[in-house]
C-alpha cells in the first residue's frame, strides 16, 4: 500500500515536471548554450555626430510607439569653448549580454537569449509585466511597451531587418558608418577585424554581464579622476 | 518640501514602487506569524487547546490573509494582470529565477499552512462548513484527508517552519538578485528581511490577538512572544550595521550607494528616524525601562507592537527606494 502510494506520488511529480517543462517550450537552460552566431555591435564614438538617424530608423523599422525608444544617443556637456566646442556621444541600448541579468531574473522565461544568434530578446506573449527585468538591467535600456504592455528593448532587428537578411536599421541608416554589426564567431567578419584594429571598451564590464556592445572611446582632452 | 517629496518618490532609476514595499511587508508578517504560532503551540501546556489560544487564532488569520493580500498586490501591480497565470504555468521555464522559485514557494506554503490551519481548527471549521457549506463535508475522502493531516502533524509543522523561513529570506533574495543596484545586491539582505519579517510577524500577531481576541499579558504564549522580540530586533540592528559597514568597505559604487542612502535627504531621514529610532531603539528602550506593571498594560503592548510594525514598513520602503536611487 505504502509502496504503491509512494510510486504514484513520484510518478505524479515527474508527470507534472514534464508537463510544465513541455508547455514551457524554450527553456532558458537550453538557450544558454550558443550554437551558431554571436552577434555583436561596435559604436565608434569618435565617428558619431549625434544626428539621431539611428533612433528614427529603429523606431520606423520596429514600430516602436511614441514615448519609448529602443535606442538613445546621449549627448555630453559641450567640451572646450566655442568655436572649438564639441560633444561626446554615448549609445544607450541593449548590450546583448552573454550573462544577461534580465534573462536570469525572468520568472516565466519570456526574456531569453536566442541560441542561434546570441541575441537577447523578449517573448511579448509570455511576458506578464512584473518589471523584474527592467529593474535587473544595469544598463537601464528596458521599458514597458505601451501597446503590448510587455517588456521590450533592442533585439538587433532580429524579427525585422535581420530576418530579411539585412543589417539592423540603425547600422543601415548611420551616415558616418559609426556602427559595425556582425558575428563574433566569424573571424573574417568586419566586426572581428575592427575589434582587432581599434581600442574598445565595454560599459559596466565589471558587473560580469559580458556585454556584446563594444565602444570606441572618444577621449579627446579628457582629464577626469 | 513638496518638491523634495516629489523627488524622493519619482526618480529615473526607480522601477519598483511602493506597492512592492507593501508586498514585501505583508509576506514578512505572514512568515513571522507562522513561526510564532508554531512556537506558541509547541510550548503550550498540555491542558490548553491550540485552537483556543488568542495568539494562534490571530496568527491563523494573519498567515493566509497576508499572503493572499500580498499576491493580490503583486498581480495588480503587473502591467498585464490578466496574464498572471502564466507565471504559474511557466514557473519552471527559468529554474534559476528568484521570482519563479517564489511562485513555487507560495504554492507549497499555502497548501501546507492551509492544511495546518484546517487541522488545528478542525472543530471550528467543521461547524462552519456544516452550517454554510455542508456539501464540502460530503466530498468522498474529505475526513480521511483530515485524519491524514493529523497523522503527519509533526512532519507538517517541520515542513512549515522551513517554508516560513524560506518565505522570509525570499523577500530579501528578490531584491538582492538585482545586480543593477549596489544597495540591493547585498548578501546580508535576505537575513535582514527574515529578521525584520519575524519581528513584524510577532508584532502583528500580538496586535491582532490583543485587540480582537482579548489576549492579555498572562495569555499562554504572550510571555514567549515578548521574550522573542528583543533578540530579533537586536539581530535586525546588527544586520543593518553589517550592511552599512560592509558597503563602506566595498567597491566604488557600494560606497556611493550607501552614502547616498543614509547621509542626507528624505530616505536618510526615514532611515534614522523611522527605522532606527522608531522601529528599533524606542521599542528596545521601552522594554528595558518600563516596570513590569506598565508593561502588562494593554496600551503598552499595543504601542510597542505598532512601533515595531511601523519600523519594519519604513525599512521596506527605505531599502526599496534608497536601493533603487543609485544604479551600479
Amino acid at each position: 500500500m505504502d509502496y504503491s502510494r509512494r510510486k504514484f506520488l513520484a510518478g505524479l511529480g515527474a508527470t507534472t515536471m514534464f508537463a510544465t517543462a513541455g508547455v514551457a517550450g524554450t527553456s532558458v537552460v537550453q538557450t544558454l548554450v550558443i550554437e551558431g552566431k554571436r552577434y555583436a555591435m561596435i559604436h565608434d564614438e569618435t565617428l558619431c555626430i549625434g544626428c539621431d538617424a539611428c533612433v528614427d530608423a529603429c523606431r520606423e523599422t520596429n514600430n516602436v510607439p511614441a514615448g519609448v525608444t529602443r535606442l538613445e544617443i546621449i549627448r555630453s556637456e559641450p567640451r572646450g569653448e566655442f568655436p572649438d566646442a564639441d560633444y561626446k556621444f554615448f549609445r544607450k541600448s541593449c548590450q546583448h549580454c552573454e550573462d544577461a541579468p534580465c534573462v536570469d531574473v525572468c520568472p516565466t522565461g519570456a526574456s531569453f537569449i536566442d541560441k542561434k544568434t546570441g541575441i537577447v530578446d523578449v517573448n511579448a506573449d509570455r511576458c506578464i509585466g512584473c518589471m523584474y527585468c527592467i529593474a535587473a538591467c544595469p544598463y537601464k535600456v528596458r521599458y514597458i511597451d505601451p501597446v503590448t504592455k510587455a517588456a521590450d528593448k533592442c533585439n538587433f532587428c532580429r524579427d525585422t531587418n535581420l530576418a530579411k537578411g539585412q543589417l539592423p536599421a540603425c547600422v543601415q541608416s548611420c551616415p558616418q558608418q559609426a556602427l559595425v554589426f556582425g558575428d563574433l564567431n566569424d573571424p573574417d567578419s568586419e566586426i572581428v577585424k575592427t575589434l582587432q584594429q581599434k581600442t574598445v571598451y565595454r560599459y559596466k564590464k565589471s558587473l560580469g554581464t559580458k556585454p556584446k556592445m563594444f565602444r570606441v572611446p572618444d577621449l579627446k582632452g579628457e582629464i577626469e579622476l | 518640501m513638496r518638491e523634495s517629496l516629489q523627488h524622493a518618490f519619482h526618480f529615473d532609476s526607480l522601477v519598483w514602487h511602493w506597492p512592492i514595499a507593501i508586498y514585501l511587508f505583508v509576506l514578512g508578517i505572514s512568515s513571522g506569524a507562522m513561526c510564532l504560532a508554531l512556537l506558541v503551540k509547541w510550548k503550550l501546556p498540555a491542558s490548553q487547546q491550540a485552537a483556543k489560544n488568542p495568539l494562534i487564532i490571530a496568527a491563523a488569520i494573519l498567515v493566509p490573509s497576508m499572503i493572499i493580500f500580498g499576491l493580490l498586490i503583486l498581480i495588480f501591480d503587473l502591467t498585464k494582470p490578466l496574464h498572471f497565470w502564466k507565471v504559474i504555468v511557466y514557473q519552471f521555464a527559468n529554474p534559476a529565477s528568484v521570482m519563479g522559485r517564489g511562485v513555487t514557494l507560495f504554492i507549497a506554503y499555502q497548501v501546507a499552512t492551509f492544511a495546518w490551519i484546517a487541522w488545528v481548527f478542525k472543530e471550528e471549521l467543521h461547524r462552519l462548513l456544516q452550517r454554510f457549506m455542508p456539501w464540502v463535508l460530503k466530498i468522498p475522502g474529505i475526513f480521511r484527508l483530515w485524519d491524514f493531516i493529523g497523522k503527519v502533524e509533526k512532519q507538517l509543522e517541520f515542513v512549515i517552519v522551513i517554508l516560513a523561513l524560506l518565505l522570509g529570506v525570499y523577500t530579501g533574495f528578490l531584491l538582492s538578485a538585482l545586480t543593477a543596484y549596489p544597495l540591493l545586491n547585498q548578501p546580508v539582505l535576505p537575513l535582514l528581511f527574515l529578521a525584520s519579517g519575524l519581528s513584524s510577524g510577532i508584532a502583528a500577531t500580538i496586535l491582532l490577538a490583543t485587540t480582537f481576541f482579548s489576549a492579555h499579558a498572562n495569555t499562554p504564549g504572550m510571555a514567549l512572544s515578548h521574550r522573542l522580540e528583543p533578540p530579533v530586533i537586536c539581530s535586525e540592528l546588527l544586520l543593518l550595521v553589517i550592511l552599512i559597514i560592509g558597503m563602506k568597505f566595498g567597491g566604488e559604487m557600494d560606497k556611493v550607494a550607501i552614502a547616498a542612502a543614509i547621509s542626507g535627504g528624505f530616505w536618510a531621514n526615514l532611515f534614522w528616524i523611522g527605522v532606527i529610532a522608531i522601529g528599533i531603539i524606542l521599542p528596545l528602550l521601552m522594554n528595558q525601562i518600563a516596570p513590569l506593571r506598565v508593561k502588562h498594560r494593554k496600551a503598552f503592548i499595543l504601542s510597542s507592537a505598532i512601533l515595531t510594525l511601523a519600523g519594519v514598513m519604513f525599512l521596506r520602503m527605505f531599502i526599496l527606494y534608497a536601493g533603487q536611487m543609485t544604479p551600479a
